[in-house]
């Protein structure tokens, strides 16, 4: 509490309790002459009363709202028509009932938001927008919303077509998919996703889950997408929040850009890459895949995968054709490749292996060679760590909403990813970017790029310092710490901060959130230990260090 | 819910003031407690005009932090934790249909939703909010009064009890802070 306001509260606290006519009397004495403490004061009083019902009471009925799900009962008949059978599943973001249509004797699926996406008053008008926009979709693998309606106390609900089958989740449940089987299931959805994007509509929010399957006689199988658009409707290109944070779908498959509530056609092509390569290893990560798969179908899933949505494929149906191509030749080729294999490795050096881990693709615009995203361990993605991270977590373990990873360190602890020598020159030579959206909580954070061998180091330092924030370019580590510096307030808020270097000028720049702040930084060279990009806490004025990455990577220009 | 009790007993015993990791994860174990006894009280009912926050965060203490633990130290971050939750899950609310209203002025909308839409308690919350910042700028403490009396229901003594000080001046810190956001919310 500042002080001058602890003088204010007390003198108010005891002006208060005097009868009217005293207080002047006291405030003239007990303010001495600090004539604007006795106005603060007077102003307080001028305010301090008791029976206006000034926030009396909280708006608590819409905290019910909030936290309260309405659920439907067995036998409730909405809209005249749907008579509810049984709750089927509780998802993330909605309650699911079956339900039987009795104008035409058919069982459909009712979909009733959660306690908290019903806060969203516009949902039922988009919830029709969104069925009359899947109604022009004529394509069998494209389930359509049926019919929305409104409860009682106004919460939507979606009626949707009942697909009987099991979904592409409970398929996975048994392990990856044979090789034919999941070609076969690629070429469907990209014939579904397919007329959906060209009548400009999005699933965007692709995942098993969504993937419904459909024997049919003679062992082949039907897919149907589900639940087409619902995503968009829910995040309505608001930014997250916290309570939507902790309630919305899984994360695990959207696209980077779609953590800013960016939302396209592409963003299916990306997650689409993610369920492939599950139904392939068992896990929606690339770099999991074994080592059977080929080449092409590595690549194919690459370009599904890349970070920048315009990297993507435009057609996925022509993209799922040639994934599925790529699968069903890799299969058989297999034997001779893996024979191919075997006397390569022999030969090569274990060093060109680690180099193929790299996402390295000159035709485009930009490269990103190094990259860590939302709640992924760094692990996972390549990075080692160095000394003492003291532990981790995600921002949001439950992986439901906008995540970032959490590094707790003792006196210097960060992860790191090296860079090749020929990335290095590359770099240097072209220009190169570094990207991260972090903030510190606790001590200071460091985040750089060495290109020990060839060049320097740049380091950005995030020192939070009381209620305000350093942001510091390093000159120097030793003797002392020197570097170029700005100051930030409020502290403890993610930014993102771009340190963008001109080889022509032989320096970068610092943008944050889109604003250059500071120019002609030159780096340094010093502690040269070329570990490439690095970004974890070091230990300033106090024996720790907390902070949290949204995403970091460097790109380097073509 | 994996292993709560263990977990919000352990992150109360550690918290520091100032936290803001801790905190989060205190909310995030808090707030599926809440929802599930909100749940469990409301199941099958028509509305949920009337909720008791206070008697739900009681609830959800009890039954998130071990038992040795009940002192008036984690009381305290449990409750602070709580009300800046439940101050949160409003604020967003009020945010959520501000957006809506905006986006609604954008667009042709019909009567009836543009009536739903004119909610002005919404705007106040908001206001609200944002001088809540402010007054957290001068005085953390007289913040954290606000947020238990107001966004949680607590009376004074339990609001003395949750942050270990004197009645009297919980009495003084509210008062305090209502005359102070009185005269900068009712000009």
């Amino acid at each position: 509490m500042s002080e001058r306001w602890d003088k204010v509260t007390s003198l108010f606290g005891a002006a208060r309790a005097l009868d009217l006519h005293l207080r002047d009397a006291f405030l003239r004495i007990a303010c001495d002459n600090d004539d604007n403490l006795r106005r603060e004061v007077e102003a307080l009083l001028s305010t301090d009363v008791t029976d206006d019902g000034f926030m009396e009471d909280a708006p608590w009925a819409e905290l019910g709202r909030v936290l309260v799900d309405r659920s439907l009962e067995p036998g409730q008949v909405l809209k005249d028509r749907y008579r509810v059978e049984e709750e089927l599943a509780t998802g993330g973001q909605a309650l699911v009932y079956r339900a039987c249509d009795q104008l035409l004797g058919r069982l459909v699926v009712i979909k009733l938001m959660r306690a908290e996406g019903r806060r969203n008053r516009s949902l039922k008008s988009r919830f029709e927008q969104e069925m009359q926009a899947l109604a022009h979709i004529d394509h069998p693998g494209v389930v359509g919303i049926l019919d929305v309606g409104e409860l009682d106390d106004g919460s939507p609900f979606l009626v949707i077509q009942h697909i009987p089958g099991t979904s592409l989740r409970e398929a996975l449940s048994r392990g990856p998919l044979p090789w034919p089987r999941a070609a076969a299931i690629l070429r469907q959805i990209g014939a579904a996703l397919e007329a959906a994007h060209s009548a400009g509509i999005a699933h965007q929010d692709l995942k098993p889950e969504n993937v419904m399957l459909q024997q049919r006689e003679g062992g082949a199988e039907t897919v149907r997408l589900i639940d087409f658009g619902i995503a968009k409707i829910d995040a309505s290109g608001n930014k997250p929040r916290l309570t939507t944070v902790m309630v919305a779908g899984t994360v695990r498959y959207m696209a980077p850009e779609q953590f800013d509530g960016k939302n396209s056609t592409a963003c299916d092509i990306y997650s689409l890459g993610l369920v492939a390569c599950e139904m392939l290893c068992g896990h929606p990560n690339v770099r999991a895949l074994p080592d059977e798969i080929s080449r092409e179908t590595k690549a194919a899933l690459e370009e599904a995968l890349a970070f920048r949505p315009e990297d993507r494929p435009a057609d996925v149906h022509a993209w799922c054709e040639r994934l599925a191509e790529t699968l069903v030749i890799g299969r058989k080729h297999h034997f001779r490749r893996l024979a191919v294999a075997i006397v390569l490795s022999a030969i090569l050096v274990t060093g060109a292996a680690a180099a193929t881990k790299w996402y390295l693709n000159y035709s485009r615009e930009a490269v990103r060679i190094v990259e860590k995203v939302g709640a992924f361990d760094p692990l996972t993605e390549g990075f080692k760590t160095h000394s003492d991270i003291l532990g981790t977590v995600t921002e949001n373990p439950t992986r439901t909403g906008y995540d970032g990873w959490t590094i707790f360190t003792g006196k210097l602890g960060y992860y790191f990813h090296s860079f090749t020598t020929a990335q290095k020159r590359r770099a240097l030579d072209r220009g190169w970017k570094m990207t991260a959206v972090m903030k510190v909580d606790e001590g200071m954070m460091t985040t750089g790029v060495d290109f020990t061998g060839v060049g320097g180091r740049f380091d950005i330092n995030l020192i939070l310092d009381g209620n305000r924030e350093i942001v510091r370019l390093l000159t120097q580590i030793v003797p002392d710490t020197r570097g170029l510096e700005i100051v930030q307030t409020p502290a403890r808020a993610y930014h993102r901060y771009e340190l963008i270097y001109d080889p022509s000028l032989k320096s970068a720049d610092l943008w944050i959130d889109g604003e250059r702040r500071l120019t002609d930084y030159r780096g340094h060279n010093q502690f040269l230990e070329d570990r490439g990009l690095m970004f974890g806490g070091a230990v300033y004025k106090s024996d720790r260090s907390a902070g949290s990455y949204q995403s970091v990577r460097v790109e380097i220009n073509p | 819910m994996r292993g709560a009790p263990g977990e919000v007993t352990l992150l109360l015993r550690n918290f520091q003031p100032g936290d803001n990791s801790t905190a989060t994860r205190l909310m995030e174990l808090i707030y599926p407690e809440l929802k599930k006894l909100a749940q469990g009280r409301f199941r099958g009912e028509r509305s949920c005009q009337v909720l008791q926050p206070t008697a739900l965060v009681h609830e959800a203490y009890l039954r998130l932090v071990e038992h040795k633990q009940h002192n008036w130290e984690s009381r305290a971050h449990f409750y602070g934790a709580a009300a800046n939750l439940m101050r949160r899950i409003l604020i967003d609310c009020a945010r959520a249909r501000a957006a809506d209203k905006r986006e609604g002025e954008r667009s042709a909308i019909s009567l009836d939703q543009a009536l739903a839409w004119s909610d002005e308690q919404s705007t106040d919350l908001l206001e609200l909010d944002q001088a809540l910042c402010e007054l957290e700028q001068l005085s953390p403490r007289q913040a954290r009064v606000v947020e238990l009396r107001y966004f949680t229901g607590l009376s004074v003594p339990e609001v003395a009890r949750a942050l270990g000080v004197n009645p009297r001046s919980v009495d003084r810190d509210w008062a305090t802070a209502l005359a102070w956001l009185r005269g900068r919310l009712k000009p």
